[in-house]
């Protein structure tokens, strides 16, 4: 696609979408009033998400108006806002609403500082004049399934989602006659193709802050483990049955810690043992093979660049790059319009028979996963700071106000509401979820401290200085002791008469 | 003012800053060895776990990794830290014109005053894929010596050392210098006349005399070695795998990225034991030398 056509597309949604009034909104007064809040109140919505602030800031007005309390959206630095947020928590008056990416907050939720989501997703939007559905229905599927914690529970309530795909040099990918791929098989073959023409097939990095690979061995994970549902979800609903087409069987299940720490003892799960896991990573040893090999010394910024320079074929990424490679490709036409290419983009490709000897249920959710979520911490020294939170988040999510909140803002990931549609250019990597979703189980492991543990080891089993065997051994000892902190972190509420039924031991 | 007055006169001047040193030195530093007890999140909950976080650390494989991480960079970087400004301290010393050694004092310090982050910040790009450093070894046909040089296990190490190139200035050269202007001409004066060359005079005077100095920086450059980790974080992250994870680091991560604040406390006592350990050591050693 040419970028000044879709520039033009994009701005004319925009304006079209900038005047829409919020029709949706229910205007009874007694809903916009928060009992407690002084005169003048001013409560805080915290982002690091620049890109979203102007949005954010559109509809602060309209908020006042409706509440009487003013909205002040906080911008925070990226670098280290984990540290931010932690002493803000700390402080006792944090921000009434946090707009983050969800890494690194589940201490909190386990610390009782977060108020939950859990009894407010299942009753609808009270702000929405429609009271019909569930608040959960008016997510895209499966998102809020995705955020639920390792023991089910939900922390945080996502707004956007990043739709992951390939981001291709067509000008290079049509003179070496290929097209975009449907499938694994296709994708490897264009790569082979590619470098064989003495081009670079595919430039990643590999870091915390740079998750694609993760992502892509997260959506493989799960494919292949969906056969497995029913063996994991062993406490459900009387009757349930599931159906890996039809995502309604899974919407009201969670996979509890126990159900958890029993697959994991039972192998299912457990990296060392499970079939699934091993195919993952057999699958994205040989996709590492494309990369150029610099991979663990790259940073994204620089990927960015290379592309955008036409120096390489395929990059993976989120939707959010959209906004960095049109900037780029504009900078590009200025200085040098002789190395400006025509860019597209494909989803994440299918997995096949072809792929994998493993049995599938259904193919590749392209479900790569929450980009931003509101978090509410909990407000010790005001309650009303509290229902002012939830009123904030219910007001954001109602399908009119988030759509102006997109519409103003600099920002291409996918909104996470299914009435609210993403921008032209991100349409072909909108997430096609047609399959059931449960999740079953996670490719880096259940808290924040697998999270840390996970990286320094996908960095040596793709820079080739562990085996498969190794990097799945050690893993598989990182999500047993995740495991072992969260039955422990769980104290009383951990089900042991269960897990002593089922195993026939006790954990751990 | 009589003198009977003096003692709590003073007391009241030092009070202020003695209030500060205690609350946000020693109080912190007392609360971490009680919290090494503890099972802490930080955030509210506490466990009394005696030495259970000692036995977790020393039994945790990853914790002696940081240790031979630790070990390497101390190998490297502690000779050219006591070294290095030594060397930048005798050659401005030995400048005769005021005027110029004054301009290259200013030189070898000013390096000083540029924020760690905003040097580290530069090195990084110096050492991308495309940096700076790669594209200079493609110009002059050294294309085979080009790498990932923060991606590489075997040149991350020696690449973070390499970014205190020349190595010669800061606070370092300053206390050198200081120690050689100390040194009594007279000194000077009887060597020449009695025939010493520069080497004798460097090694039978001059060094002789700034080992009060060697002693402090040498103290200075373990504490610093053991202690530091902020440039490790902003450049590698620990990675690429654990290459460049130290035990600073290590903590860091414990305590305030995965909430296991009373093993990142653990840690910061052995952590301290060793420094204080290695610091008697030098202490020991270098004055046994005087």
């Amino acid at each position: 696609m040419r970028v000044r056509t879709a520039r033009i597309i994009a701005f004319v949604c925009i304006g079209l979408v900038a005047t829409e009034t919020n029709a949706d909104l229910d205007e009874d007064a007694s809903l916009w009033r928060v009992e407690g809040a002084p005169d003048g109140a001013r409560i805080t919505l915290a982002t690091f998400l620049g890109e979203m602030i102007p949005g954010l800031r559109s509809v602060a007005g309209d908020f006042e108006e409706r509440t009487g309390i003013r909205l002040v959206v906080q911008s925070i630095p990226y670098a280290s806002y984990a540290l931010w947020v932690r002493t803000q928590i700390l402080s006792r008056e944090p921000p009434e609403v946090l707009l983050l990416e969800a890494a690194l907050m589940e201490q909190y939720g386990t610390a009782g500082l977060l108020q939950g989501f859990d009894e407010m997703i299942g009753q609808p939007n009270p702000l929405r004049a429609d009271h019909e559905k569930a608040w959960e229905e008016d997510f895209r599927f499966p998102l809020v399934q995705q955020a639920r914690d390792a023991r089910g529970r939900l922390w945080y309530l996502p707004f956007s989602q990043f739709g992951l795909g390939f981001f291709e040099n067509r000008t290079l990918s049509e003179s070496l006659g290929l097209t975009a791929p449907q499938t694994w098989e296709e994708l490897m073959t264009n790569m082979q193709t590619i470098r064989e023409s003495g081009r670079t097939a595919m430039m990643t990095a590999i870091r915390p802050d740079d998750a694609q690979t993760v992502w892509a061995a997260g959506m493989i994970l799960e494919a292949l483990m969906r056969p497995l549902t029913e063996k994991v979800n062993i406490d459900h609903e009387e009757g349930w049955a599931f159906d890996p087409m039809d995502r309604e069987t899974t919407l009201r299940e969670r996979i509890s810690l126990e159900e958890r720490v029993i697959a994991f003892e039972r192998g299912l799960i457990d990296p060392a043992r499970s079939p699934e896991f091993e195919e993952t990573v057999r699958l994205m040893q040989a996709f590492s093979s494309h990369w150029r090999g610099d991979f663990l010394s790259l940073d994204v910024r620089e990927v960015f660049q290379t592309f955008a320079r036409g120096g390489v074929a395929y990059a993976m990424n989120g939707t959010w790059y959209f906004g960095t490679l049109l900037a780029d490709l504009e900078l590009l036409q200025e200085v040098a319009p002789e190395s400006v290419f025509e860019y597209g983009t494909f989803p994440f490709p299918e997995l096949t028979a072809e792929s994998t000897d493993l049995p599938l249920a259904g193919g590749i959710n392209q479900t790569a996963g929450m980009r931003s979520c509101f978090i509410l911490p909990r407000q010790p020294t005001a309650e009303w700071r509290e229902e002012a939170g939830r009123l904030l988040v219910h007001y954001l999510t109602v399908p009119s106000v988030a759509r102006k909140v997109f519409a103003n803002s600099q920002s291409w990931d996918i909104p996470a509401l299914e009435e609210v549609d993403p921008r032209p250019e991100a349409e072909p990597l909108l997430p096609s979820s047609q399959y059931a979703f449960l999740p079953v189980a996670d490719f880096i492991g259940y808290d924040d401290q697998a999270l840390g543990e996970f990286w320094p080891l996908w960095q040596d089993f793709l820079g080739g200085r562990r085996t498969r065997g190794e990097f799945l051994q050690r893993l598989s000892q990182n999500h047993r002791r995740s495991l072992v902190r969260l039955v422990f972190s769980a104290g009383g509420e951990f089900d042991r008469e269960f897990v002593r039924r089922e195993l026939g031991r006790d954990f751990p | 003012m009589s003198n009977h007055n003096r003692p709590w006169t003073a007391l009241l001047f030092l009070s202020p800053a003695a209030a500060l040193l205690i609350l946000f030195a020693y109080w912190p530093f007392l609360n971490a060895i009680r919290l090494a007890l503890y099972r802490s999140d930080g955030l509210g909950t506490e466990e009394f776990t005696g030495l259970g976080n000692f036995q977790l650390i020393l039994t945790d494989s990853l914790f002696w990794h940081t240790f031979g991480v630790l070990a390497v960079f101390a190998i490297l970087l502690i000779p050219v830290s006591v070294i290095g400004p030594l060397i930048g301290a005798r050659l401005v010393h030995g400048v005769r014109n005021a005027r110029a050694a004054s301009i290259y004092r200013f030189l070898f310090v000013l390096p000083v005053v540029v924020p760690m982050v905003v040097s580290v910040l530069i090195w990084r790009n110096l050492y991308a894929a495309d940096g700076v450093i790669n594209r200079l070894l493609e110009t002059v046909g050294l294309e085979t010596l080009t790498r990932a040089w923060l991606g590489d296990p075997s040149t991350v190490l020696p690449a973070i050392v390499f970014m205190a190139f020349p190595f010669v200035g800061g606070v370092n050269f300053l206390i050198y210098l200081a120690g050689f202007n100390n040194i009594p001409t007279s000194l000077y004066e009887a060597a020449e006349l009695d025939g010493a060359s520069l080497r004798h005079v460097f090694i039978k005077i001059e060094l002789p005399m700034i080992l009060p100095q060697v002693r402090i920086i040498l103290m200075l450059a373990i504490i610093a070695v053991v202690h530091s980790y902020e440039h490790i974080l902003v450049l590698t992250g620990g990675g690429p795998g654990n290459a460049t994870l130290v035990p600073a680091l290590y903590l860091f991560r414990h305590g305030f990225e995965w909430g296991n604040l009373g093993l990142a406390s653990a840690v910061g006592c052995l952590l301290f034991l060793m420094a204080v350990g290695l610091s008697i050591l030098n202490l020991k050693y270098v004055r046994t030398a005087e």
